[in-house]
């Protein structure tokens, strides 16, 4: 019954150092903790040392469920900007409005907000370059045109809320303008289901010099 | 390996090689970092590029995860510990001496049952630091800790998952059943010490996967994973399923590995009929884990395709209930996959401490039996409220039967104790207080299997209040029962009975005063996974968190005061308690080989009415290997 089997050939003692050890998983511990808690105030520290080269030309902004990469942009007045708005998600649609301050909407719990209040594409000639897998795109006060053909998503009567584009699953859009004389600290959210992927945390900011 | 030399394993002088290596868990963390970043490139970058070509997609961190999982193993020591020598390679296995074994792949059964304690003590506490998250935010009515609700949804998911997997399943089960099982059955080794040795490195990778699991994404589904509505979660659900896969794969070793070293390593004299209590727990939740842990990792495997391709399995209509029934199938069995090893260490213990012999023993073992066999029965009394009345009755009923053979286990605790000069220490003062709350735990639990009173509390902090009662209540407080009881045995020290004490009624104060709050806030209707609630029921919940905080520190003062008896207690007699289960005839600490010569037993080891020894050392015996 007690079968004893040799469980190796030959048990070789050889230390190895402690110092190592506790250098590595505690350098790894604090990284691990940084990037679940320290994630914002890293990034914001390392542009404010870096500073951020405004983006033009061909940009992408991916959306995810709830966020959008990159979640920080830097623009400048008068450049010429191409932004593909890809929806990388298998699941659920995406909007992307650029906007400050907020309309609200209390509820029993707590106030909800539900969209910008002030849109940024007010007044901003824009061009529909590429489009595809698009759900409705509300144009609002944009100046909007378009290479492809738009019917029937594109909304441009009033009264359906701020400028967006909304992505079904895989869907991704094209614009193309010319960054107007705007500039300051702006944002950028996806309000859909309810304004709840905004409470998830769906949002972003652009810095927008001046030219 | 079998070979007919004499005995090669047997070198009491081990060589001592000067040169050093790296540490192996640091090897470990390089290796599962190359095993990452090969895999994940390679299928995000060749395989299955995406538009934009992010980096890590769901699928490439999916397999990434599984190649990272196989380089931490190797590398923290399975490769020349089990994969040469599988291969026919007489490799070299290295070990450091003192604490550092703790650290590196090993195969002797003390080590794997300490290195799981060690894992369920860490899984315990980050669990524990996200718990006193929650119970902060819930100290106001709104969202003032947490920025997004789902930051709170994704604490209570990864405290619920860390807790069930990696501690309510592990703790008693992987840690002092792998210490504990086969010294109690006089076998020096368990059956499969390499497996063993490779199945305890799978805890503390899956916890680390769990608890960075928002850096993809917050998820709110809880520690159950419900479908549809993981499947529209973000991606953080993917470090849930594959963090819980590795657990669960670990908890499934821990299973075959002891109930095959009950059943063939028992040294002889050790029958069925003188099994020790304990030893039956563990069989029994091994099969209890052998049954279900397949059906559940299977229900994850498909949620996890199903989101990765995707597939529509969870969404047509009445699927979302196929979730329900698949994760409750296991859900249910798992919580006395927690609560069978704790009822059987109260039988191991109260004898010792009573002085007599175990009452009726064999209800105790048709009680832990029939608990496993019924437990299989009552799934659906979670989902009372997606079910149409004629349904309800069955489930309701052998809910409510499985106190039955629940209170056999606790007849036979009474049993002992009714008459008993108990010897009052903090080992016998933990288990009094664990059936105390058990009992609480138990009885909420009848009146939840009332589907009216469960229609009204379903949801509630009631279910929560129930649940802690029993886990924490039942098991936590077993567990350091044990860690006291067996602390001489495992460290060679004693801890210090007056702290042990204070430490004891601390925890059992702050622990009533939180969770018996949790009863009395959900009848008042707070309900489970909010974060924001309505603004009457804010002075409990603040008052409330303040008694979880000191449970909190309570923890961490049992957690300090053993570690520094382990270290600098005084140093303990051999048997200090004078049981006469086998594990004790062994030096304390036992050396690597526990039985120099394999004992025999002669008796059940629960005879505390007479003199007589149940355990023999058969001078006459094989000897196994030379005394050292
Ligand atoms: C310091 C002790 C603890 C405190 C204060 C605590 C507190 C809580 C609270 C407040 C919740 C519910 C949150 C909600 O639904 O909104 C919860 C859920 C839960 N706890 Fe604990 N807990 C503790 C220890 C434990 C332990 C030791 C275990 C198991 C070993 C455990 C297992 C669970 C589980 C499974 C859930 C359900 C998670 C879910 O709904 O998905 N807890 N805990
Ligand atoms: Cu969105
Ligand atoms: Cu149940």
């Amino acid at each position: 019954m007690a079968n004893e089997e040799p469980q190796e050939k030959k048990k070789v003692e050889v230390d190895w150092s402690r110092r190592q050890f506790l250098i590595g998983t505690g350098a790894l511990t604090v990284v691990g903790l940084g990037a679940m808690f320290l994630n914002e105030p890293v990034a914001a520290a390392v542009r404010s040392v870096f500073g951020q080269q405004p983006e033009s030309g061909p940009i992408t902004v991916l959306q995810g469920d709830y966020f959008y990469i990159p979640n920080y942009m830097t623009w400048r007045v008068g450049d010429q900007i191409s932004m593909t708005i890809h929806n990388t998600s298998t699941t659920h649609f995406h909007e992307m409005q650029i906007g400050r301050g907020f309309n609200t909407m209390p509820t029993a719990l707590q106030t909800i907000r539900t969209q910008f209040a002030e849109d940024f594409w007010k007044g901003v000639p824009v061009t529909i370059t590429a489009a595809q897998g698009i759900d409705n795109f509300v144009t609002n006060e944009a100046k909007i045109s378009s290479d492809v053909h738009p019917t029937p998503w594109l909304l441009t009567q009033p009264g359906n809320g701020g400028f967006s584009p909304t992505m079904k699953p895989g869907g991704q859009i094209t614009l193309s303008f010319t960054v107007p004389n705007k500039p300051g600290i702006w944002h950028y959210a996806c309000f859909v289901q309810g304004y709840m992927h905004w409470l998830a945390g769906m949002r972003g900011t652009i810095n927008i010099l001046p030219a | 390996m079998s070979t007919l030399e004499l005995r090669p394993d047997i070198s009491p002088v081990p060589q001592v090689v000067k040169s050093k290596r790296m540490p192996p868990v640091i090897r470990g963390i390089l290796w599962s970092a190359i095993g990452f970043l090969v895999i994940n490139t390679l299928i995000s970058y060749v395989l299955d590029p995406r538009y934009g070509h992010p980096f890590i997609t769901q699928v490439s961190i999916t397999f990434g995860w599984f190649a990272a999982m196989v380089g931490w193993v190797l590398g923290v020591g399975a490769w020349e510990g089990a994969v040469l020598p599988a291969f026919g390679h007489h490799g070299t296995l290295y070990t450091a001496p003192g604490w550092k074994r703790f650290f590196e792949y090993s195969t002797e059964h003390k080590v794997i049952g300490l290195q799981y304690i060690g894992s369920s003590a860490g899984g315990f506490f980050i669990a524990g630091l996200a718990a006193m998250l929650m119970r902060l935010e819930l100290m106001n009515n709104s969202m003032w800790l947490f920025n997004y609700p789902q930051q709170y949804l994704t604490t209570v998911g990864i405290h619920g998952t860390i807790m069930m997997f990696s501690v309510g399943t592990v703790a008693l089960v992987g840690g002092l059943g792998n210490y504990l099982v086969p010294l109690m059955i006089g076998s020096n080794t368990s059956a499969f010490p390499r497996m063993s040795g490779i199945s305890v490195l799978l805890v503390p990778f899956g916890i680390v996967t769990v608890a960075l699991s928002p850096l993809l994404g917050y998820w709110s589904t809880g520690w159950r994973g419900y479908e549809p509505l993981a499947s529209q979660d973000p991606s953080g659900i993917l470090f849930y399923y594959l963090g819980v896969f590795a657990l669960t794969l670990s908890s499934l070793l821990v299973s075959i590995n002891l109930t095959a070293t009950v059943i063939f390593k028992r040294a002889p004299g050790m029958t069925w009929g003188r099994l020790p209590m304990f030893a039956w727990g563990i069989t029994t939740v091994s099969l209890l884990n052998i049954i279900w842990l397949p059906e559940i990792q299977l229900t994850f495997v498909m949620s996890l395709v199903n989101r990765l391709v995707p597939l529509p399995l969870f969404t047509a209509t009445g699927s979302p209930l196929t979730y329900m029934e698949l994760f409750w199938l296991f859900g249910h069995p798992e919580v006395y996959i927690v609560v069978v090893p704790a009822l059987a260490l109260w039988q191991e213990i109260i004898p010792v401490m009573t002085r007599k012999p175990l009452f009726a023993r064999q209800w105790g073992v048709i009680g832990l039996i029939f608990v496993m066999m019924l437990s299989g029965f009552v799934w659906a009394h979670h989902m009372f409220t997606n079910m149409r009345n004629v349904e309800m009755m069955p489930f309701s009923f052998f809910t409510e039967m499985i106190s039955i053979p629940t209170g056999f286990a606790y007849l036979v605790a009474l049993g002992t104790l009714w008459r008993g000069r108990l010897k009052f220490n903090t080992v016998s003062l933990l288990v009094l207080m664990s059936m105390f709350n058990f009992l609480i735990g138990g009885m909420t639990g009848v009146f939840l299997a009332d589907p009216i009173i469960n229609l009204q509390a379903h949801d509630t902090f009631f279910v929560v209040g129930h649940f802690h009662y029993t886990i924490i209540g039942g098991m936590v407080f077993s567990w350091l029962a044990a860690m006291y009881y067996w602390l001489p045995k495992m460290s060679g020290r004693m801890y210090n009975e007056r702290l042990g004490k204070i430490g004891a009624i601390w925890i059992f104060l702050a622990f009533n005063l939180t969770f018996s709050q949790f009863f009395l806030l959900g009848l008042h209707g707070m309900n489970r996974w909010v974060s924001v609630y309505p603004s009457y029921l804010q002075p409990m919940n603040f008052e409330t968190s303040i008694f979880a905080f000191l449970l909190g520190l309570g923890f961490l003062f049992h957690l300090v005061h053993i570690w520094w008896a382990w270290r600098a207690g005084q140093k303990a007699e051999g048997n200090p308690w004078e049981s006469k289960s086998v594990e004790w005839i062994t030096a304390s600490p036992p050396a690597e080989e526990s039985f120099p010569v394999i004992p025999r037993i002669v008796s059940s080891t629960y005879t505390y009415d007479n003199d007589e020894p149940a355990v023999i050392i058969p001078s006459d015996g094989k000897r196994v290997a030379t005394t050292s």
